[in-house]
């Protein structure tokens, strides 16, 4: 399968009083294509590694390749634009524009993209539509739900076709129900080839919807398992690609 | 109470942009009131310093010596309102030379500078101990109309062989002088016998001085009803010219200080509106960005006046700071012009820290501030806690932008749009900074285009009594047919207006009003009338406008005056347009005066030459022949350069300030809003926005602020402009405005709209491209 996300040996410490190692000498390949689970408890530095990928945050050592660029040496600029096109983020608790209906919101990606504004209207109709959140287009955020907040901020990430869609606890503020929901979009778009990488405290969601699970503790990956088997029908079986002592 | 000293040390300390911000807006207007104060309480202090050391007049009258008697001037000190008076002295108004200067000086028979009323102060030399010695009023570092100091030696022009009078001491004197038809007149001082030797006939006039104190003398109304107790105790047209007044001499020590207070009245107003403005909104933005911590706070037991007093106090202690930097500044400031003010009295450098002021101006921008902190502090303590706590945040609506929307559809940049659209997302803040960036840019405007007024008002040089190339004064001995014959001989002389200034009784009018008559073609000379029309017949006259003002007299009225005992029925047929009258009195032709006062002759020759002649060689080849009774002077068009600089450098300074203030606003509005939108901020950078379009959304939304202010702004300092002015010089001029708002000066208004709000916003927006967006976004 071919790389999409490559990190080698990447360290990140925050210093300020006391030094915290967030990641030690990660290396790690996500493939095209994966629906890839990063758990752990908290302080484990799955955020960190989410936010090295999405560019956000760089690297005190080690490296950072995705879709062939190098985010190590890239200026914030670049980091941007990486972001813009390369990306779409799906946030925990949506971040959506409070001042923007449903479709600006959408459209914020694509206008800074430079999509052009007939061509970005059609791709967010379509996306709202398939989302199921067609006729809330002109509605503001605080009159929708936390699922529908979630569709919009999903549509948004969607909206310039990026390489890999990024989840940090995308239903960290939703019912179960609702988060399930959203579960099984993130489900469906991968069925569709795109990139998933979803970062996650909970072990169900993990294991219920990603077809690989990276477990981290302290900074490093001490587990990397594939599951094979579908969820619903049959109990999950892990195949282990690596196992680190703990 | 602890706790809440406690809380605000520990806002002040931490939100060190809302600290700043109040600290220098406190120390702006703190240097602009204390700059204000101290020029107009201190500016008067050397002359009532002086004046209440020499027991100095509170009137002295001047009075013809053919009409009344030294006993009948005796008497009147026992009139009963009087508690010093005299004793009569013997004077005239004697022409001086000095080298190339000539001068008149009321010279005044004196044994002793001594004595219980109008003491004289020594600040060099000695007093005369022998004929031929003079003491002269000390004039300061320029030296006044005339450059004299002990030592020199004056030529008094009063015959064909003029005696010579050595000066021997120079006096700080607050009695008596007086400035008329463009010529100062000051008193000097000669052993008793030397003046009725200096008259000796002729054109001189011997008079008696006669200074008085009265019980009641502070104010115009008092000084009006001491100055008519003693003219009903005199011999009818005994007067030679009106009294001296203590207060008009006072006014008079301080001209340009009087004629900037208006300016510098309404500029101290601005600066403390701007800053109540601009402290409502740091403190609104204070709350809003506290909501939890009011929360957290009321939970654990402070109460809602604990609250309240945490947020005044950290808006007050900041303010203090700033209002007493801004005390020794703003008095540093005064310096100049009150050094000025000093040694024109012939006392050394005044200190320019007066203790009032130094606690009022503290005192009133604390209050300015707590006032304004006030209100959003009273919400903050009526926070409901439980809500606070458990929102973390101040509930935000969603709030469509217009503007943001409309831009949207033009198709504007994304962060364009957006910033714009965030302009007015908290409206009561954006009002508040808006009102302060159209106060700087109204500030601008005006001082942008002040030195173009300024000029025009200079350049109208009729205004000034000064539209001629060469005035030349006659004096005693030389007769006017002479002199016209000599003036219209001379190679150069192409416009010929000769004038005398008399004095007329107007009915209902306490003091004589001056009645200028003009020979000749004036309006060639540049004079306008500054409504209806020149006179043209004899009868006809111009009004000064605060005359009309005071009498009721409109465009067509009559009026009857008297001059030297003769009536004179004027009609009114224009309004006089100089600021050498005062606004009052009248203009006439000579053919008005001449029926009633045929012996009279003017006694001053304006004239305009032809292009491309020497002013300054015309008037010495005047002076040449006939030294002793012409002064002939080139008129120095660069007389007022050095008032001109600086006022334009006052204004100007003052105008830079309310800018700073206003950019100090745009700064706090735009720091707050990006604080506020963090979320945003980091959201937006997070789906592809760059550091430099974050930047751009922060500096477009107070951008769209400094179109609006321009647009409210910029007609707001052409009204100041409009209003100022007038309140400057009474109404008694008019102020031609036309051309001094041209595009140039305006667009620098615009500009300077924008300058404060990139300024202003450059920080928060450069904190805004930096925002962390992982820790933002992950934070909770």
């Amino acid at each position: 399968m071919e790389a999409l996300v490559e990190m080698t040996g990447v360290s990140r410490v925050f210093s300020g009083g006391a030094q915290t190692v967030a990641l030690d000498g990660v290396t790690l390949e996500i493939g095209r294509g994966e629906f890839t689970a990063v758990m752990g408890a908290s302080g484990s530095g799955k955020s960190t590694l989410l936010n090295l990928v999405a560019g956000l945050d760089r690297p005190t050592s080690g490296r950072v390749v995705v879709d062939g660029q190098d985010l190590t040496r890239a200026s914030e600029t670049e980091l941007a634009r990486y972001r813009r096109q390369k990306v779409g983020f799906v946030f925990q608790f949506f971040n959506l524009l409070s001042n923007l209906t449903v479709m600006e919101n959408v459209l914020v990606p694509a206008e800074l993209a430079g999509m052009r504004g007939s061509e970005a209207k059609a791709r967010s109709v379509e996306l709202l539509e398939e989302l199921g959140i067609d006729e809330l287009r002109r509605t503001f955020p605080a009159k929708l739900s936390g699922g529908q907040r979630q569709r919009v901020a999903i549509a948004r990430a969607l909206i310039n076709r990026p390489a890999l869609v990024l989840a940090d606890e995308p239903t960290g503020a939703l019912d179960s129900r609702t988060g399930e929901q959203v579960m099984e979009l993130l489900d469906e778009l991968n069925a569709r080839g795109q990139t998933v990488l979803l970062v996650t405290h909970d072990v169900k969601l993990a294991t219920g919807h990603g077809r690989r699970v990276l477990s981290l503790r302290d900074g490093k990956i001490v587990d990397d398992a594939r599951i094979e088997a579908r969820r619903q029908t049959e109990p999950a079986e892990l195949v282990r690609l690596r196992v680190e002592e703990a | 109470m602890r706790g809440v000293l406690t809380q605000v040390r520990a806002a002040v300390l931490r939100r060190r942009a809302q600290t700043a911000t109040v600290l220098l807006v406190s120390l702006l207007a703190g240097t602009v009131a204390t700059l204000a104060l101290t020029l107009l309480v201190r500016s008067t202090a050397p002359f009532e310093d002086v004046h209440a050391r020499v027991q100095g007049p509170h009137l002295v009258f001047h009075l013809d010596a053919a009409r009344v008697t030294p006993a009948q001037l005796e008497a009147t000190g026992s009139l009963p309102g009087v508690t010093a008076a005299g004793p009569p002295r013997l004077s005239a108004m004697v022409p001086f030379e000095l080298g190339d200067q000539k001068f008149v000086q009321e010279v005044i028979d004196r044994d002793n500078p001594g004595g219980s009323l109008d003491r004289l102060l020594l600040v060099a030399g000695r007093w005369p101990e022998r004929p031929g010695e003079i003491a002269i009023r000390h004039t300061g570092s320029s030296g006044g109309p005339f450059h004299a100091r002990v030592g020199a030696r004056l030529k008094a022009l009063t015959s064909k062989t003029p005696p010579e009078f050595t000066v021997v001491g120079e006096v700080a004197d607050v009695g008596d002088s007086f400035f008329e038809n463009n010529v100062g007149v000051s008193r000097a001082w000669v052993l008793p016998g030397q003046v009725e030797a200096l008259a000796g006939g002729g054109e001189m006039h011997l008079g008696y001085e006669m200074a008085y104190r009265f019980r009641h003398a502070a104010t115009a109304d008092e000084i009006a009803a001491d100055r008519q107790e003693v003219q009903a105790a005199l011999p009818a047209g005994a007067e030679l010219s009106p009294a001296h007044d203590w207060l008009t001499l006072k006014r008079g020590s301080i001209w340009f200080i009087d004629f900037m207070s208006s300016l510098i009245l309404a500029f101290t107003v601005f600066a403390l509106l701007a800053v109540t403005l601009i402290v409502a909104s740091v403190v609104s933005g204070a709350v809003v960005s506290s909501y939890r911590e009011i929360g957290v706070a009321k939970a654990l037991g402070f109460t809602p006046a604990s609250v309240t007093l945490i947020f005044v106090g950290q808006m007050a202690l900041p303010a203090v700071a700033g209002a007493l930097l801004g005390i020794p500044i703003g008095a540093a400031g005064s310096r100049p012009f009150l050094n000025d003010v000093a040694q024109e009295v012939g006392l050394p450098e005044l200190s320019v820290f007066d203790p009032v002021v130094d606690l009022a101006v503290p005192a009133a921008v604390v209050a300015l501030v707590v006032l304004a902190a006030l209100l959003p502090a009273l919400r903050a303590a009526a926070t409901d806690s439980v809500r606070a706590i458990s929102l973390g945040a101040a509930p935000r609506a969603a709030h469509r932008s217009r503007v943001g929307a409309l831009l949207a559809r033009a198709r504007a940049p994304r962060p364009f749009s957006l910033g714009a659209g965030d302009a007015f997302a908290k409206p009561v803040r954006a009002l508040l900074t808006l009102a302060a960036l159209a106060i700087g840019i109204s500030t601008v405007t005006f001082a942008v285009a002040f030195p173009a007024t300024v000029k025009k008002i200079v350049d109208n040089r009729a205004a000034f009594d000064q539209a001629q190339d060469v005035t030349v004064y006659r004096y005693p001995g030389l007769a006017d047919e002479a002199l016209m014959k000599r003036l219209d001989e001379q190679p150069g002389t192409q416009v010929v207006v000769s004038a005398l200034l008399l004095r007329a009784a107007v009915p209902g009018v306490r003091d004589p009003e001056p009645i200028f008559a003009m020979r000749g073609d004036a309006q060639a000379l540049g004079y306008r009338p500054g409504g209806g029309r020149w006179f043209s017949r004899p009868g006809e006259a111009l009004i000064g406008p605060v005359l009309a003002r005071d009498i009721h007299a409109g465009l067509g009225d009559s009026v009857e005056v008297m001059v030297n005992g003769h009536r004179l029925a004027l009609t009114v047929v224009g309004f006089g347009n100089a600021f050498t009258l005062g606004g009052r009195g009248f203009r006439v032709g000579w053919d008005t005066v001449e029926a009633e006062l045929g012996s009279t002759r003017p006694n001053e020759y304006l004239v305009t030459l032809r292009p491309g002649s020497d002013a300054k060689a015309y008037a010495r080849a005047i002076e040449a022949a006939s030294p002793d009774f012409v002064k002939a002077t080139a008129v120095d068009p660069h007389v007022y350069d050095f008032y001109i600089s600086a006022i334009d450098g006052l204004v100007g300074g003052l105008a830079l300030i309310l800018v700073l203030v206003a950019a100090a606003g745009v700064f706090n509005a735009a720091l707050l809003s990006t604080r506020e939108r963090i979320h945003d901020i980091a959201t937006l950078k997070a789906v592809g926005m760059t550091p430099a379009q974050i930047g751009a959304m922060a500096v477009a939304s107070m951008t769209v602020l400094a179109v609006v202010a321009a647009i409210v702004g910029i007609p707001g300092g052409i009204g100041l402009s409009h209003a100022i002015w007038p309140a400057i010089f009474g109404g008694y001029v008019t102020i031609d405005l036309s051309g001094a708002f041209a595009p140039l000066p305006l667009a620098l208004a615009v500009v300077a709209a924008f300058a404060v709000a990139l300024a202003g916003a450059a920080f928060p927006a450069r904190w805004a491209a930096a925002t962390p967006v992982a820790e933002v976004l992950r934070s909770e």
